[in-house]
């Protein structure tokens, strides 16, 4: 404009009215000719500097836009993510199912109609499909989450009236098999419980599935194994759990009763409760493992140190007494294969109640735990820590934990000494957590040698597995009714690993008040209910896993350890 | 005259380049619409396939769990789990038969633990 003006003004242009015009018109002409070209010329070039220069440089994965994710209002997968195994086996996935409807106003034949759905689906009703066909109503449900098949036979009846209505529907392959760490979610696809209900952001949000450290097929065999041995033993419940002893990976973990999520609105209380997690319970004499370890950590004393367990201890009104009383003076080993509560609690006497209780919570043993899943119980400690809790909770009385805890505590124990926490979900990142010790190489590996000859010479005999080392560490517990033990209602557990010179598995079953039978003579203890048990799922997992059985010469690795052992045994 | 003429000539031919500029265009036009035609009902397809795929890979999952494998295989067939001594070869994962942890050569004799000094 300014330029325009500048040519109107100039006065040595004007020749007269019309010549000035003329200009005036072919110089307006002139300048937007330009104007356009070189607007052009600038889209020209811009469009060689986009097509030509810059696509050299532009990474080749970008050069090909998805226009699928690109446009905001299409988001490529609103499916919640799916649940998988260690191997990638499908635990949870969403499904898109249809429910059927009608539109009663187009139906042109109710009575056909309804017959034919019910030849579709037997537990229709006749009469109750013909009442909703008749009813005259413009939507009205005639059945929820059909298959494909059978919305394929549903068109075929070529019903103007029926109408399907899309929606999605978690479904488990596996069904109850990992219930209790799984869990399930409502209708609307809520997480409510287990991993469904503690990762349910990230379910909602990604697509990726997200992997557990659960391997179906021991996770299968371990069920099968604890399924068996509380219906031997007619139990109320049990509980079962297969951990990785170096990573404190969750392999397997079992409670029964457990439930089918596809039917977790009937699910009662005693199915939901996971006795694996929120069962918190005075587990026994396994806990001996921890206060062994405990006190050769604070005592760097050899295997042959005895302890008197001739006379049983008497403290406070409190009488500790021995199971498999043997009555005599006793080595390390013996105490530990005989499981004298007497000589633990001489020990656990011996490094204090500040020791032992610093020890039991640096396992892990007494605070609740963080894993993948919420539904965890708080560990019970004696408070006020008396002397006497500090020789019952030797032997793991007067302490309670979960049995999940109590593995963990084991493989921390035993895989050389440093501390595993349980973990449920798989990550791809590496994990840098620092190492924590919390027993020396030297004395873990007396561990792994005393639990080796509780298997070979002591109250674990059952748990022993042709041609694999399994060693192991029994645990019978009376549960409290009314405020008082009863030696009717039991805890009977026993937590085996294998292979003992380098331990990989560590496995543990729990049965909730087994009732002894004839071929047990009678009685309902760790070593008669639960360790046929865990030997059956060790050659389980030897046989899924392909590990080689080893038949050596003589000498077994503990074998150092029986000239600690008197052969004076009845 | 001859700019006029000039000027028909080049009038023509901008007129017959906009033309063809303009069925080029069109062509275009109607060609990326077809396209988006066809990109839309390949995607629905693609969408009803990987819903295919979901609902067998679920079945393929729900025939394959470990309980019904092993039902199915009692029922049908003479097979048992490998008994440990029993193994065949091929069954055995070499990665999965771990070495023995080297500490076992000092654990040889047991005396060492009685002076515990200066070990670790």
């Amino acid at each position: 404009m300014i330029f325009i003006r500048r040519i109107r003004q100039n006065p040595s242009h004007i020749k007269g009215e019309k010549s000035t015009a003329l200009d005036l018109a072919r110089g307006r002409l002139t300048l937007m000719g330009g104007v356009f070209i070189v607007v052009y010329l600038l889209l020209a070039l811009r469009a060689v500097d986009l097509t030509v220069i810059q696509a050299k440089s532009i990474d080749p994965d970008l050069r090909i836009v998805d226009r699928v994710t690109q446009s905001p209002e299409k988001p490529k997968n609103t499916l919640r993510a799916d649940i998988v195994d260690r191997n990638g086996v499908m635990l949870a996935t969403t499904l898109k199912t249809a429910s059927l409807f009608a539109d009663t106003r187009f139906i042109a034949e109710p009575k056909a109609t309804a017959n034919a759905l019910k030849e579709i689906f037997p537990d229709l009703a006749y009469g109750d499909v013909l009442q909703k066909l008749q009813s005259g109503k413009s939507f009205i449900w005639l059945k929820r989450n059909i298959t494909p098949n059978e919305q394929r036979r549903v068109l075929e009846i070529g019903e103007p009236g029926l109408a399907f209505e899309e929606s999605t529907k978690r479904f488990y392959p596996q069904e109850g098999l990992a219930g209790h760490l799984l869990g399930y979610t409502s209708v609307d696809n809520n997480g409510l419980y287990g991993v469904e209900r503690s990762f349910d952001g990230y379910l909602s949000e990604h697509a990726d599935p997200l992997r557990l450290s659960i391997d179906v097929r021991l996770q299968h065999a371990l069920r099968r194994e604890v399924a068996a041995a509380v219906k031997e033993f007619e139990a109320i419940g049990a509980a079962g759990v297969i951990m990785d002893v170096n990573t404190g990976e969750i392999l397997a973990g079992v409670s029964l009763p457990d439930f089918n999520p596809h039917d977790f609105s009937e699910v009662t209380e005693d199915q939901s409760f996971s006795r694996l997690t929120q069962g918190a319970y005075e587990l026994g004499s396994v806990f001996k493992i921890f206060s062994t370890a405990a006190f050769f950590e604070d005592r760097d004393l050899p295997m042959s140190t005895t302890f008197d367990a001739r006379e049983p201890i008497k403290i406070g009104g409190f009488t500790i007494n021995d199971y498999h009383a043997q009555k005599r003076v006793m080595t390390i080993p013996e105490v530990f294969m005989h499981s004298s509560n007497i000589g633990t609690a001489m020990m656990a006497q011996a490094i204090g109640g500040d020791n032992l209780r610093k020890f039991y919570s640096d396992l892990g043993l007494l605070e609740p735990m963080e894993f993948g899943i919420r539904e965890v119980a708080r560990p019970q400690v004696p408070n006020p820590w008396r002397e006497i809790s500090t020789m019952t909770a030797s032997y793991g009385h007067g302490v309670t934990t979960t049995p999940l805890q109590l593995v963990a505590g084991v493989s921390s124990v035993i895989n050389g000494g440093t501390l595993v926490k349980p973990k449920l979900v798989l990550s791809d990142e590496p994990d840098n957590a620092p190492e924590i010790r919390i027993l020396s190489e030297k004395n873990s590996h007396k561990m792994r040698q005393l639990l080796r000859i509780v298997v070979s010479e002591g109250t674990g005999s059952k748990a022993a597995v042709n041609g694999y080392k399994v060693g192991g560490k029994t645990g019978t517990a009376e549960k409290i009714v009314n405020g008082r033990y009863d030696n009717k209602k039991k805890i009977s557990s026993f937590v085996g690993v294998f292979p003992m010179d380098a331990p990989k598995y560590a496995v543990y079953i729990m049965v909730d008040e087994p009732i002894g039978n004839k071929r047990t003579w009678g009685y309902a203890t760790g070593g008669w209910v639960a360790a046929p048990a865990v030997a059956r799922t060790i050659a389980a997992i030897a046989a899924i896993e392909g590990i080689a059985p080893e038949y050596e010469g003589g000498q077994d690795f503990a074998s150092s350890l029986k000239q600690y052992i008197s052969a004076e045994e009845d | 005259m001859s700019g006029l003429k000039g000027i028909r000539l080049r009038t023509f031919v901008i007129f017959a380049l906009a033309a063809l500029a303009g069925t080029a265009l069109l062509h275009t036009s109607q060609r990326v619409q077809e396209a988006e035609e066809k990109l839309e009902v390949l995607e629905a397809e693609i969408a009803r396939e990987e819903d295919t795929m979901r609902v067998l890979r679920a079945e393929w999952e729900y025939l394959n769990r470990p309980e019904r494998l092993e039902r199915l295989a009692t029922e049908f067939l003479d097979l048992v789990p490998p008994a440990p001594d029993k193994m065949p070869e091929y069954l055995i994962d070499e990665a999965a038969t771990l070495p023995e942890k080297p500490i076992e050569q000092e654990q040889a004799q047991p005396a060492s633990y009685m002076e515990g000094e200066g070990e670790q």
